[in-house]
């Protein structure tokens, strides 16, 4: 029931979004490359995590869900944007059920799309102007500007450790790139600026960012272990894609740090291949070492104990703020997080 | 959905989590894995603020502040007079924590029966202080460079003391963060060094300094200097 209520509020702030990126995006030529395949990754329908967020807080803490929502989509947007590009340099096949934007068109058709939804993202930064004023506006430009930036160098370290075939990560490797490439994107910077709205900017916004660093890295462990263990139809992307794209996964570090050096070798020498050169078997074989060494397990556990400090996170600094559906949609987010049972 | 339904939720849900890691094992688990995720957020915020630092110092318009020689000159006027008042202040205050740490070498080398010249190298002292007065809880990172010109790897272990305010306040030196504490400098090899100062939130105002050291020599010595308002 309650998992039903996050989940319909978290579509309703999505819809609104949508909505609002369609408003965004030119109705002019060159449509079938380009304009028209903006909408396509945005209209698969996401999680709504990130607007939802943004909203959410905003509303939480006094604001009106209007003035949030350019954010929101700017937000949106370039989540759509980075997934796009995701995609292509994983070399992925499904997105949210469907063929991914490069396997349906090309890389470079892909790339220009994404690049394309990075630049519209900015229009809705400068309406913020109009509702928010000019230093509330500023702030939100820093927020974004910051949280770019902070994913693209969190993707250059893993795409860095997959050219360089690096296996000798630790959990604080991980746990460094993980703050890098999502946490700040999707969960601290949201909250962050949807705060800020929410006050008009009378918030340091500093004090979300553990809140939203261990929901962030919660959100994104439970991710790669439904990568592993999910039905591929409701989950929308390949089973065992993480494996064979070598994702540098808490699951593989974990194995990589505990199997025999005989698997090490294995795994190592799976992973030097290149993508399309590894093979479904000896991915399956990866999973099953995984199993072996309870480094799925291990991850679980990680997990709920991030959403645990999330959730102890959450009632230090909300608790003093009224009962509204808005904070309660923050917590059901984590409660939801902390009783996922895959 | 009104709040008197959701309540029992919240509180079975967050029981029942609760419950699920009442046992020591779990806890310290739990422990651990935040206590490393908070460590990495709080290196990554500081490595953060370091850079910003370091882009602000790069765009700074020298030809803009030329043009303008009445502006410059104040600039000039003000920043020198700041720069013979934190001098004064630093001598000072350097003099106070030399003589401490030389007082408390000198209690440690005679209870070995060593001579105090044989232990001691000749050192300089390192001023760090900000540009502007902090607040309490605010975050602040410094940052300085050690080079090691000698031809062999140097060992280095910092140590860092208190903050040592008006009226003997102290703030203790939990909220000094030395990123890297312990490392070895190899030979010609340079190295930054942040300090990451999160002052608490009840700290009160006035001058404060703190000192830098390498418990295995006394050739580093910094001393950072910050004013709380």
């Amino acid at each position: 029931m309650e998992d039903f209520f996050m989940k319909s509020m978290l579509a309703d702030y999505g819809a609104e979004t949508l909505k609002g990126i369609h408003n965004y995006i030119p109705d002019k030529e060159p449509r079938k490359y380009l304009y028209n395949l903006i909408s396509d990754y945005p209209n698969r329908g996401g999680k709504g995590f990130r607007p939802g967020l943004c909203i959410a807080a905003c509303v939480a803490y006094g604001g009106k869900k209007e003035d949030a929502s350019n954010s929101a989509i700017c937000l949106e947007l370039l989540h759509n944007a980075f997934l796009v590009h995701d995609d292509c340099e994983d070399e992925s096949y499904i997105r949210r059920g469907k063929p991914t934007l490069h396997e349906m068109n090309t890389n470079a058709i892909a790339i220009n799309i994404g690049d394309a939804m990075q630049a519209l993202a900015l229009q809705p930064l400068l309406k913020n102007r109009q509702t928010l004023g000019d230093k509330v506006s500023l702030s939100v430009y820093s927020e974004i500007q910051h949280l770019v930036l902070e994913s693209v160098e969190g993707q250059a370290m893993e795409l860095g450790w997959r050219k360089d075939n690096v296996c000798n990560l630790k959990e604080k490797d991980y746990l460094q790139m993980i703050l890098k490439k999502t946490c700040w994107y999707t969960c601290i910077h949201p909250i962050r600026i949807g705060a800020i709205i929410g006050t008009k900017g009378k918030i340091n916004p500093d004090i979300f960012n553990r809140l939203g660093y261990f929901m962030g890295t919660s959100f994104q462990i439970q991710d790669d272990v439904l990568n592993l263990v999910a039905n591929e139809d409701k989950y929308g992307k390949e089973i065992c894609g993480d494996i064979i794209e070598g994702k540098r996964t808490l699951m593989l570090i974990h194995l990589l740090e505990n199997c025999k050096a005989s698997e090490l070798k294995m795994v190592k020498k799976f992973l030097s291949f290149p993508i399309k050169e590894r093979k479904q078997d000896d991915a399956i074989h990866i999973l099953h070492l995984m199993q072996q060494y309870q480094s799925i397990d291990y991850a679980k556990k990680t997990s709920k104990y991030l959403a645990g400090g999330a959730l102890k996170e959450f009632y230090t600094i909300f608790s003093r703020l009224p009962e509204t559906e808005d904070k309660k949609l923050i917590e059901s987010i984590i409660l939801y997080m902390i009783n996922r049972d895959y | 959905m009104s709040n008197k339904k959701k309540e029992p939720f919240r509180k079975t849900l967050t029981d029942d989590f609760l419950n699920a890691i009442k046992s020591e094992e779990l806890l310290s688990g739990a422990q651990k894995v935040v206590n490393s995720a908070v460590n990495v957020l709080e290196e990554e915020i500081a490595a953060g603020i370091l850079a910003a630092k370091k882009i602000e110092k790069k765009i700074i318009d020298v030809e803009d502040i030329r043009s303008d020689p009445d502006d410059l000159m104040n600039r000039i006027r003000r920043d020198t007079h700041e720069a013979v008042d934190l001098f004064l202040d630093a001598l000072s205050a350097i003099s106070k924590q030399v003589g401490n740490l030389a007082s408390s070498a000198d209690k440690e080398t005679n209870s070995k029966d060593k001579p105090v010249s044989e232990t001691k190298k000749e050192s300089t002292v390192t001023l760090l202080e900000t540009e502007h007065p902090l607040k309490p809880g605010q975050l602040e990172v410094f940052k300085f460079t050690l080079f090691e010109d000698s031809e062999k790897s140097t060992r280095i272990k910092l140590q860092k003391s208190h903050l040592i305010g008006p009226n003997n306040r102290i703030i203790n030196s939990r909220a000094l963060k030395v990123i890297p504490k312990d490392f070895n400098l190899k030979a010609k090899e340079e190295k930054e060094i942040g300090i990451q100062l999160k002052l608490p939130k009840n700290a009160l105002p006035g001058n404060y300094n703190a000192f830098i050291s390498d418990a295995n020599d006394n050739v580093i010595n910094v001393l950072l200097k910050i004013e709380v308002i």
